[in-house]
Parts: structure tokens; sequence; C-alpha cells
């Protein structure tokens, strides 16, 4: 490093404007909310907290919103690692506008993919009425609800392998071709294992996400207590009534999930691609090392 | 096991011709070279032969039965690809497994093939390593001990050895050969060097642009090249482009009985290891001004200028070339050289005009006497 101290001064200062940033971004924006959220749940102390967790309709929208947001994550996990390996292997045509399409679930207002589930499903479209002809309930059941949050979760799962399936070219597959193995040996022997790492952290951000879906959960689903209330709308429904605990509490079990998952996701998934398992063994601390993405002083 | 490739052309989806009507037979047991330029057609003929691509027109036969219809995984073919494609996800011990567990053979067996492979391949202790924890000379064993797991009747490598250094290289081939040898196994690898190919090979495949130039052994090719082209791909030479004036080469000085027609275009080649340099008396011999001598290791070459300004570069001995200076004037004896016309076909063979000039008499070679 050089000593020069007119340098080092501005170093100092762009480094200290650019940490106070993100360290007060994130204080500002995460941290302060999060604790206050705390704070105010545990307003009445631990029984407080306890008796708000125990309320059966709680307990049952938290119970609800975890199953139907497990059912999601393994239902869009299947889909969009075969849809993945589609858009990746296959010849299709008008694959580029397929590809483009996948993110629309992304795009769109949550609110107004819950619409558009409810006028498809709804009584009076002609699927939703057929549906109901043979007693099969979508619309302010739970199968809305599923639908809900497959739709606004479907691109988690291709994004997340897709990238791995390309970076993967096609000498693994021609090299264990010549080796003898068929098509399904192939797929569970080298595909599987070499996509297991993006299929995983697909399924994490499938699930949290899905646990936290509101807007078209409520517009598919309602908000029938002991029936579609999941989480979200049970806390929103808490507020509204004026029971900050309740909310609280949900909310706090729900934050307690994601941090879970992201934690799962970013010390556990995203540490290597390959063999992540047997290195995370294999390594006994993990000290704080300089990236080669990362300057040396903040310099830009 | 022998494999025979009768017409086999490949147009790719383009319209690229990678491979055109080629066609030849590779006996049990042998080490073949495919030796050309780049974009030859070298690794798609490769890849024909495993079935990793489909012939567009022509036949494969492994010992007698045709092949070409048949998936790569019914082939018994071991394929050593360019960049190794090892299973990034599986350790050293489960990549070379791999094909064995194919096979679903049973696990002591597997363990003790795997471990006698090791062996071979000097890989024993990093069993449990993963690809991208070895060495590229590693990696390219783990990839060979992997191919021959499953005793494959026919052994393919792709630029084996292009990605490694020098030193390591030498080794690994003159190794790979030695192993070859040693289970007799019918191998072909593909090579851009001219070197390795004359080194290891029994017999070599020359590619130009999609077809065969010529097929022979090491001292066929080297001796006796058919084209012009393989002439200067294997080994150096001093090519000149001429006409024929008088039932001779029309080249002043460097003058050819050459049966072609007066007036055609004619290609001369001469190895410069076939001009060699002898002490100025001779009657007969060529007058010659040294240009530029350049120290190579085992010999020099010397730049040097005939009358008519025609130039050749000679290969001489050690001991020679190092009393050699620019300007020095000397004389030349061509031993050998090869007349093509100009399509490139072989108009006169190897011809020796005189035997070599043995002994220190020829040394050393000052001034103008
Ligand atoms: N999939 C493909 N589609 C179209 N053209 C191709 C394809 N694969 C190869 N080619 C073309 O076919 C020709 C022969 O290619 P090939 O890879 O066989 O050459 P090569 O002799 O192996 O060359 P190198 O020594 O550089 O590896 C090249 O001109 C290449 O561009
Ligand atoms: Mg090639």
């Amino acid at each position: 490093m050089r000593e020069q101290p007119l340098f080092r001064r501005r170093y100092d200062l762009s480094k200290m404007v650019m940490g106070s940033v993100v360290i007060g971004y994130v204080l500002l924006l995460i941290l302060l909310p999060i604790g206050q959220l705390v704070h105010s749940t545990f307003g009445q102390g631990w029984s407080g907290f306890q008796r708000a967790l125990l309320n059966p309709s709680a307990l049952f929208s938290m119970k609800l919103t975890i199953t139907l947001a497990l059912l999601t994550a393994v239902i869009n996990t299947v889909a969009g690692t075969i849809s993945a390996y589609v858009l990746v292997r296959y010849p299709l045509p008008g694959k580029k506008i397929l590809n483009a399409m996948v993110d629309l679930p992304f795009a769109i207002p949550t609110a107004v993919s819950g619409l558009m589930l409810l006028v498809m499903f709804g009584p009076k479209s002609i699927l939703g009425g057929a549906l109901q002809a043979k007693g099969i309930e979508v619309v302010y059941a739970p199968p809305g609800i599923v639908l809900a949050m497959i739709f606004v979760t479907f691109p988690f799962v291709i994004r997340s392998v897709q990238p791995i399936l390309e970076d993967m070219g096609v000498e693994m597959i021609e090299a264990a071709k010549i080796l003898g193995a068929g098509r399904w040996q192939i797929f569970f022997r080298v595909v599987l294992p070499t996509i297991l790492p993006g299929i995983l952290s697909g399924f994490t951000l499938t699930f949290s996400r899905a646990l936290a879906e509101f807007g078209s959960v409520v517009m598919v689903a309602g908000n029938i207590p002991f029936k579609t209330q999941t989480a979200a709308v049970f806390i929103y429904g808490e507020i509204e009534s004026g029971s900050l605990n309740n909310a609280g509490t949900v909310s706090l079990i729900l934050l307690i999930f994601s941090f879970l998952l992201l934690f799962y996701q970013n010390y556990l998934l995203n540490r290597q691609r390959y063999g992540w398992w047997q290195r995370l063994l294999a390594k006994a601390g993990m000290g704080r090392k300089e990236k080669n993405s990362e300057f040396e002083n903040w310099a830009i | 096991m022998s494999i025979e490739v009768r017409k086999l052309s490949k147009v790719f989806a383009d319209g690229h011709r990678a491979v055109q009507d080629v066609s030849f037979e590779l006996l049990e047991g042998e080490m073949t070279a495919f030796l050309g330029p780049s974009g030859g057609g070298k690794t798609t003929m490769l890849r024909m032969i495993a079935g990793l691509e489909t012939p567009s027109s022509g036949e494969i036969y492994l010992s007698g039965r045709r092949v070409d219809h048949l998936p790569p995984q019914e082939r018994q073919i071991g394929f050593v690809f360019q960049n190794y494609a090892l299973f990034k996800h599986m350790n050293v011990f489960e990549n070379i497994a791999f094909g064995l567990r194919v096979q679903r053979r049973n696990s002591a067996y597997i363990r003790e093939r795997v471990t006698e492979l090791l062996r071979r391949v000097d890989l024993k202790g990093l069993e449990q390593r993963l690809p991208d924890q070895l060495s590229g000379g590693q990696r390219q064993r783990v990839a060979l001990a992997r191919a021959l797991a499953t005793e494959p009747r026919l052994l393919l490598l792709d630029e084996p050895f292009a990605a490694i250094d020098a030193q390591l290289r030498k080794e690994l081939r003159a190794w790979v050969r030695n192993l070859q040898k040693e289970m007799g196994i019918t191998s072909i690898f593909v090579t851009h060097d001219q070197q390795e190919a004359l080194e290891i090979a029994d017999r070599i495949v020359v590619f130009k642009q999609g077809q065969v130039e010529q097929l022979g052994t090491p001292q066929e090719v080297y001796n006796s090249p058919q084209t012009p082209f393989v002439a200067g791909f294997v080994g150096e030479i001093n090519r000149y482009q001429t006409g024929v004036k008088n039932g001779f080469t029309d080249l002043g000085v460097l003058k050819f009985p050459i049966k072609h027609q007066e007036g055609r275009k004619v290609i001369v080649v001469i190895r410069p290891e076939d001009v060699s340099l002898v002490p100025w008396s001779a009657q007969e011999d060529i007058q010659a001004m040294v240009l530029q001598t350049t120290f190579l290791g085992e010999f020099f070459k010397v730049d040097l200028e005939l009358a008519d300004l025609i130039r050749i570069t000679a290969h001489v001995p050690k001991s020679q070339g190092i009393g050699l200076h620019p300007k020095d004037r000397v004389a030349l004896q061509i031993k050998a050289y090869r007349t093509f016309d100009s399509s490139g076909q072989l108009e006169t063979a190897v011809e020796l005009t005189r035997k070599a000039v043995q002994g220190e008499s020829m040394f050393p070679v000052g001034e103008a006497v």
C-alpha cells in the first residue's frame, strides 16, 4: 500500500461514507424494525407471547401456511427442474419467448395474479364451474392457495437450476454415455448431483416466498379462519382488529423461519457449487478471507 | 479390435463438410495418431467412431461388425476427452468406478479394479480428491483410468496431452505408450504435434480439410510423404515451386532430372537434414554462402544462399555448425529430394543423389579455397 497521506485520507473518507451508508441502511430498514417488532410483541411478557402463539386460529394459520408452502415448494421444485432442463437441453421452437415468459410471475403484481386465478377458477368460469360440479373446491379453499403460491414462486427453481445446467455443458453427459450409462442413469448419477445445489436453493427460495405470500392468496382464498386463513392473512386480520400482540407473535415465527432458511441458503448451499458437503466436513473454521472481487482499498 | 472406416463423411447442420469421404483400416493392438492442422476434422472423426456424432454417410466397422447405427453405450469404447470431462461432483475413486457402477458390478470387484487402476496410473492416495483439487496431469490420468476401467476394446484419446507442460507431456506420452503396449489395446490419439505422432504412434493418419492425406508408419510418412502438405506438416522442408526445362527442374543450380512434361509446374521438396555441407572441392557440388546459423540444441540450422539467389536451409551437426559464420562459402550436396506436380501428386520418389559424406574430411568448411 502507498504511504501518501493525501490518498490515505481520501480512501478513509470514502470508506467511512460508503461503510456508513451500507450499515445505516441495514440498521434503519432491517434491524430497527425487527427490534421494534420483538419489543412490541414481548410487551406483555413471555406469557403474552405464549398465549398468542397457542391461540387456535394462529396455530391453524401457521400450520396451514407451512404445509401449503411445503407442498408448493415440492411441486415447483419438480416442475421447475423439468422446465429448466427442457429450456436448456431441448431445441424447442420459440424457446427465447418461453424463457422470457418464465419471469412474468415476478413482474405481475401479486394482487393481479390472484385476480387472474380467481376469474379462472371462480364459479362463474367454465373451468371453475366444471370443477365445482365435481365437488372440487378451488377458490376460497386450500387448493386456491396452493395455486396462488405456485404461480407466484414459479420462476425461482427454474432460475436457480438453469445457469448450472448451462454451465455444465454436454461433456460430462457424453463421457457418461461412452461409459455405458443410459438416459436415466445419466440423469440420476450425473445431471441431478450436479444441479442439486441449484435445486435445493430454488426449493428454499420457493418455500420462503410461499410462506410470505399475501396478495394473491387473499384474493383467491379470502380470509376464512380455520379454512383459508394463512399466516400472512392472519397477521393482517389481527392488525385490523387491533391485536398487535397476536400479529407480532405470528410475524416473529415467520421471521424465524425466514432467518433459518436464509442461513441455510447462505451458509450451506452457496458455499461451493460442487462438493460443498465434502468441503463443509473438511473445513474446520470459516475465517474472514478477502475475496478476489474485493478492493484492497475502498477505491470505488 | 481392428477398425475400418469406409467412405465416411460428416456434413454439419450449417453445411460445413468436416469429414469428406474418408476410408482407412487400422490394425488390432496398434496405436494410431490422427495428425493434422486445426479444423482438419480429427475430433469429428473420433466422435463419429465413438458414436457421439452421426455420420452423414459411410460405414464404420469394429472387428468386422458394423457399428455406425449403434449408440455410444454399445460400442465398448474408451474415450479420453481433450478437456477430460471428469465428473466434477465425484471424487477420483467414483470417477474411475463410474463405468463399473453402470454395469452393476459388485462392490468388491469395483474396489479391486479401481485400486488396480489407481496403482497403474500412479494416483494412489488421491481417491478422495475432487477433480478440481487435482493438477492437470493428475486429471489426465484419472480420465485415462476412467476410460480403461471397463476394459474397452478401443481407446480414443483427443489431444490428451495438449493442456500439459512440455516436461510432463513427454513423461505422460511415454507412459501412455507403455501402458497401451502392455495392455495391447487398439488406440487412436489426436494430435497437432508431429513430434508426438512420430514418437509414439505405430501408424499415422494425416488429415487435411476433412480428408486423409496419407496413412502410413511414422517412417513412411516422414521419409516418403505422398503430398507436399504431408512433407511440410511432418517434419521441416525447403519447398520450391518451379517449372520443367529440358527434362530438369528449372531451379538454377538445384537441377534435378524430372520425367514430367516440359513447361509444367512442379513442386520440389528437400528436407533440411538431407542437405549436407561438404568441403569445397568437387566440381559438381553446389556452391553456397552462409547467411545465418541458429543453434537449436541438437543441431544447427543453417540458412544458405545459392547462386541465382535461391535460398535453402540445412540442418548440420553441432560439430560442423559451430565453425560456420555468415558470409562463409561452402559447398553442399542434396542427399534426397522429392518432386510433386502442381496438383500435389507425387512425381519423383526420393532419390539418393549421392552417398552422405562422412567423417572429419568435411570439416572445417572455411572461406573460399
Ligand atoms: N457442431 C459443429 N457444427 C458445425 N461445424 C462444426 C461442428 N463441429 C466442428 N465443426 C467444424 O468442422 C471442422 C472440423 O472440426 P474438428 O473439431 O473435427 O477439427 P479438429 O481437426 O479436431 O481441429 P482441432 O485440431 O483444432 O481440434 C471445423 O472447421 C469446425 O469448425
Ligand atoms: Mg479437435
